[in-house]
């Protein structure tokens, strides 16, 4: 069943729409969810694990609308990792997971069970004697993975996971998230393509609340076949100029050049030779270029 | 109960709570035990107030409000209530130990007719009492105006009100401090019982109060969520 979202909006005030009429249908695996800082991801996250109530439209968790009346047992079906995630600090690793499983509402013999299973398989388990205060960022976050999984959810929302974290941490985290996606439901948000590149085929891209791609993400990556390319500048001057008028993904300042790849809608007339794109080439084209 | 204890008695609390009571025996010196209660008693229901403010919005100050907030209702009610309870003893064990901190620091003599046991044991539930009330009306306007500052702030300006001699024109029963028989009697003040008996019950009435807050959505205020790092995205 999964989730479906139909006409969300989320006003704070007048003419300040957060989300602006989203409808997305997402079922089993793990979908993405990309958009700048102020796109709207983190609201729509809030709105399906009923933190926040949305102006008007209606979502569902596996079929159940979410309304106060269903709250509680909507709430048995997800798992949910802010980005904002503290834990306890005077609580060990094991302590704060054995406190969550307590407070989800399971038996002793269940959580410790799913304790010893998540805490092995995010590599936890040398660590969990550890007070929650001397864990490091990435350690922490895997933490927070583990107490959203702890009741086995059907459905995993996870926002912004790999922000902050080194490469090691970042690769670690997303192949966890592939894994747990087997058998459930998994929405990953993020405003970093390689995250999403690395872990879905899916994706959903918002702006200013309002959906601009929702699809494949092999799809959005041939959209913007025949629109990206490559240039090199032999100085400054001529570089600026052009910087004014192109979206600009990637810049290389070499011995005595500066190669650009940029995106645009039509092919310029200036010499350029024509690069295969990647996601993050076709999430600038689709939200800044694409007519 | 081992978790919420750990949770709801961080060292820091434990220092100061100790260091506070300290403090007030060196400044408040008595010549009698009767004397004691009226030292003790107004002095702790601040402290108790401070103590318990953030029992429920520790969760807001640590970003743990999100995933707090999707434990079922029953668990989180009983989740709180143990945290008031563990508080509640600690602060009576507090009190009940630093009492004779006075004792040992001044050498009070008992004038009054009444053991010394007696006068211990109606001063500890005086106090808890008062600690009650103090504790969760500070606890309820934090969690209402989601503000600790102003929580504690609030509690201030009451307890200053209420320890002050404009206290006075209000009845006998809606002073919570009261000690029967302002002139003292043989050395003994009796704790007037009416008054405490009724902030319990209205401390009793805020709980249930608070149970509502816990189950409202964390967000219904945004200015409050978006303080506590959760910046308009």
């Amino acid at each position: 069943m999964g989730i479906k979202v139909s006409n969300l909006v989320m006003e704070y005030k007048k003419d300040v729409k957060s989300l602006d009429h989203v409808n997305l249908n997402i079922d089993h695996g793990i979908y993405g969810l990309l958009g700048e800082n102020g796109a709207g991801k983190t609201t729509l996250m809030k709105i399906l694990v009923t933190l926040l109530t949305p102006t008007s439209g209606t979502a569902e968790i596996n079929g159940l609308t979410v309304e106060p009346k269903n709250f509680e047992a909507i709430k048995k079906q997800i798992g949910y990792l802010p980005q904002e995630f503290g834990l306890y600090p005077n609580l060990t690793v094991r302590e704060s997971l054995e406190y969550v499983g307590i407070m989800s509402g399971m038996n002793k013999m269940e959580y410790q069970k799913q304790i010893d299973y998540y805490l092995e398989a995010t590599g936890l388990s040398e660590h969990q004697a550890k007070k929650n205060r001397q864990l490091s960022g990435g350690m922490k976050r895997r933490v927070g993975l583990v107490q959203a999984l702890l009741h086995n959810p059907s459905i995993l929302i996870v926002d912004e996971p790999t922000t902050g974290l080194d490469p090691e941490e970042r690769i670690r985290i997303r192949n966890l998230l592939v894994d747990f996606s087997t058998d459930r439901t998994v929405l990953f948000s993020t405003h970093v393509t390689e995250d999403l590149a690395a872990t879905c085929d899916r994706l959903c891209i918002l702006r200013k609340g309002q959906i601009v791609y929702n699809g494949r993400m092999n799809e959005l990556i041939a959209m913007a076949d025949n629109h990206v390319f490559s240039r090199s500048f032999q100085n400054e001057v001529d570089f600026q100029k052009f910087q004014r008028e192109y979206k600009i993904t990637s810049k290389i300042y070499e011995a005595n050049a500066i190669t650009v790849r940029f995106v645009s809608e039509i092919a310029p007339d200036f010499p350029c030779s024509c690069c295969t794109p990647n996601l993050e080439d076709a999430y600038i084209y689709s939200l800044y270029v694409k007519k | 109960m081992k978790y919420e204890a750990k949770i709801t008695l961080p060292f820091y609390k434990v220092i100061y709570s100790m260091l506070f009571m300290v403090i007030i025996i060196l400044v408040r010196p008595i010549s009698s035990y009767s004397e004691i209660i009226s030292v003790l008693e107004s002095s702790v229901a601040l402290l108790a107030g401070v103590f318990m403010a953030d029992n429920y919005y520790m969760e807001y100050m640590s970003d743990r409000i999100s995933t707090y907030y999707l434990f079922p209702f029953k668990k989180k009610c009983i989740s709180l209530l143990k945290r008031i309870v563990i508080s509640q003893v600690y602060l009576i064990a507090l009190i009940a130990v630093f009492y004779w901190g006075f004792v040992l620091m001044y050498h009070p003599t008992n004038y009054s007719g009444v053991s010394i046991a007696m006068l211990y044991i109606q001063c500890v539930c005086a106090c808890a009492t008062s600690m009650f009330f103090m504790g969760i009306l500070c606890f309820t306007a934090t969690n209402l105006l989601r503000n600790i500052g102003i929580g504690i702030g609030c509690l201030f300006l009451l307890w200053l009100f209420l320890t002050s001699s404009i206290t006075r024109i209000l009845p006998q029963l809606l002073q919570p401090f009261k000690l029967s028989g302002e002139v003292v009697q043989d050395g003994f003040l009796t704790p007037y019982w009416p008054s405490r008996i009724l902030y319990v019950v209205v401390a009793i009435g805020l709980l249930f109060l608070n149970l509502y807050l816990v189950n409202k959505q964390p967000d219904y205020n945004k200015k409050g969520w978006c303080k506590h790092g959760n910046k308009g995205k």
